[in-house]
């Protein structure tokens, strides 16, 4: 019920389907560092099946200014990592403003968004809101470019979570972050779009490893992560500060007017305390799909 | 002389005018060789006057989040039409020097129709979703054709004479948009020209999803 809530309300909030948008993705990808770990014996890969639908109604109360409410369901499932199945169900709201008509008017947007996922590791359970703002401007048919900051807070229910040391929270899931992102898109003469973006994240991660982890001396909170995957019935999740920077490289064909097809590669680079440092590589396949 | 004469005459000369007339058949290619469509002509030269029957109305339909007849030719002092035929509002808007509008969010085909009394080309969007382009072309004459799939724009019924007439494309070079070619109109048939247009590359933005989430409002 916790988890349709959300997506439930916001259906009831659409009083007719004009101007109702459906769009969906599905995706297969590769992580080569799913625990976020420093340590090659604490570090594993998997891959994972990826799938969104959102459905928003836009209301337009004058020229230039947007509103859109929207309504999303997510499904994520490991080919290992079961503990980091999950679905989640949510919604959002965002103020689009253009300066200006037409393509080529900049736009100043505002949103607000709460989800909440529902993982097969229970402590993982819990609410994601994330309030942001972005700032993006179209300046040939081709070449489009977006910045943006956010902030992102994630709760959990800490007594789901069993410490790993007395002394020591257990509430590793309640994390907080800031963001600041920028991207930048550019359509070739095939109509196949490059895109590239980089994401700088300033607050709290989630590392899993087996006992003994360099980022103990540095954690927050400790807890016991047996349920991460099969093979995982001896780590424990570290809460550390850090900051991350994550690369994209993005190529995305269309199949049709409202169909495309993307691969992308990302990078994650994270320095946590201590001079930790880890990294993860993420290939992925996607097909988006506007309705 | 006899009314009957006079009328007979009159008659003679309308049927040998309609007899002796011609047809211009402007073919479009690119550097590929492949036809060209919807590529104007219009005479600009002699000015033949607009008859008096003319239907001075012009129509830009909206499906499925698109312009319908996306390309429009229309003699200045022209009405057009916006119908909203879609499933989905739209808001139809142009900043071009010769026309200058702007219908806000609206559905169903219960509007206005736009007066065009100047002579040019209206580029037209929509302020909802970026990739929707339109272009009224108006001209100063009622003699314009529009280039079919084959690539192919057709004036038909022509007195024989010296004509000029300039072409416009969307996606023409600087230097060959509104080009102007002499041609001569025989008495029958018609005077084929052959024109290879530079296209340049599409102004259209991309329609099809990014994946990085809605990038149109």
């Amino acid at each position: 019920m916790k988890l349709l809530l959300p997506f439930v309300l916001f259906i009831f909030a659409l009083p007719c389907l004009a101007n109702v948008e459906i769009d969906g993705d599905l995706s297969v990808a590769t992580n080569d560092n799913i625990p976020n770990a420093v340590s090659k014996t604490d570090i594993f890969d998997d891959s994972f099946l990826a799938g969104n639908l959102n459905v928003a109604k836009l209301w337009v109360p004058a020229t230039g200014k947007s509103i859109l409410l929207s309504g999303h369901l997510g499904l994520v499932q490991f080919n290992n990592s079961g503990g980091l199945n999950r679905h989640s169900a949510g919604s959002s709201l965002s103020y689009i403003q253009r300066m200006g008509m037409g393509a080529y008017a900049p736009r100043f947007s505002v949103s607000v968004r709460a989800d909440y996922r529902d993982f097969d590791s229970d402590l993982r359970d819990g609410w994601l809101y994330r309030a942001g703002i972005n700032l993006e401007k179209r300046f040939t048919p081709a070449l489009h470019a977006r910045v943006g900051l956010a902030h992102e807070e994630r709760s959990a229910d800490k007594q789901k979570a069993t410490p790993y040391v007395y002394s020591i929270s257990g509430d590793v899931f309640n994390q907080s972050n800031n963001e600041f992102s920028a991207s930048i898109d550019y359509t070739l003469i095939n109509n196949s779009m490059i895109s590239a973006r980089y994401t700088y994240r300033d607050g709290e991660i989630d590392a899993s490893t087996n006992p003994g982890s360099a980022f103990f001396p540095f954690s927050k909170a400790i807890a016991q992560d047996h349920q991460l995957c099969d093979s995982c019935q001896n780590y424990v999740v570290y809460l550390v500060d850090a900051t991350s920077h994550g690369f994209v490289i993005d190529w995305n064909w269309p199949l049709g007017n409202d169909s495309s097809v993307s691969t992308s590669i990302e990078r994650r680079i994270a320095d946590t305390d201590g001079n930790n440092t880890y990294t993860a590589n993420i290939l992925q396949i996607k097909l988006n799909q506007r309705f | 002389m006899n009314h009957k004469v006079i009328i007979l005459v009159i008659l003679l000369i309308q049927l040998s005018s309609s007899l002796l007339a011609g047809d211009l058949d402007v073919s479009f290619r690119n550097a590929d060789g492949e036809p060209v469509i919807d590529a104007i002509i219009e005479i600009v030269s002699p000015v033949i006057p607009v008859p008096d029957n003319w239907d001075y109305r012009g129509l830009m339909d909206q499906v499925d989040k698109e312009f319908i007849g996306n390309v429009v030719t229309i003699v200045r002092g022209s009405y057009v039409l916006f119908p909203n035929n879609d499933d989905i509002q739209h808001h139809v808007y142009s900043f071009s020097d010769n026309k200058s509008f702007d219908l806000p969010l609206y559905s169903g085909t219960d509007t206005e129709p736009v007066l065009f009394d100047v002579a040019g080309v209206t580029v037209v969007g929509c302020n909802i979703h970026d990739w929707m382009l339109g272009y009224i072309y108006v001209g100063d004459s009622h003699l314009m054709a529009k280039s079919n799939a084959s690539g192919l724009a057709k004036i038909n019924n022509l007195s024989p004479g010296e004509y000029t007439f300039k072409i416009w494309h969307e996606r023409a070079r600087r230097n060959e948009q509104f080009s102007t070619y002499q041609v001569s109109i025989p008495k029958s048939g018609a005077a084929s020209v052959e024109i290879e247009l530079n296209l340049g590359r599409d102004r259209r933005i991309r329609r099809a999803p990014s994946g990085s989430g809605s990038s149109y409002h």
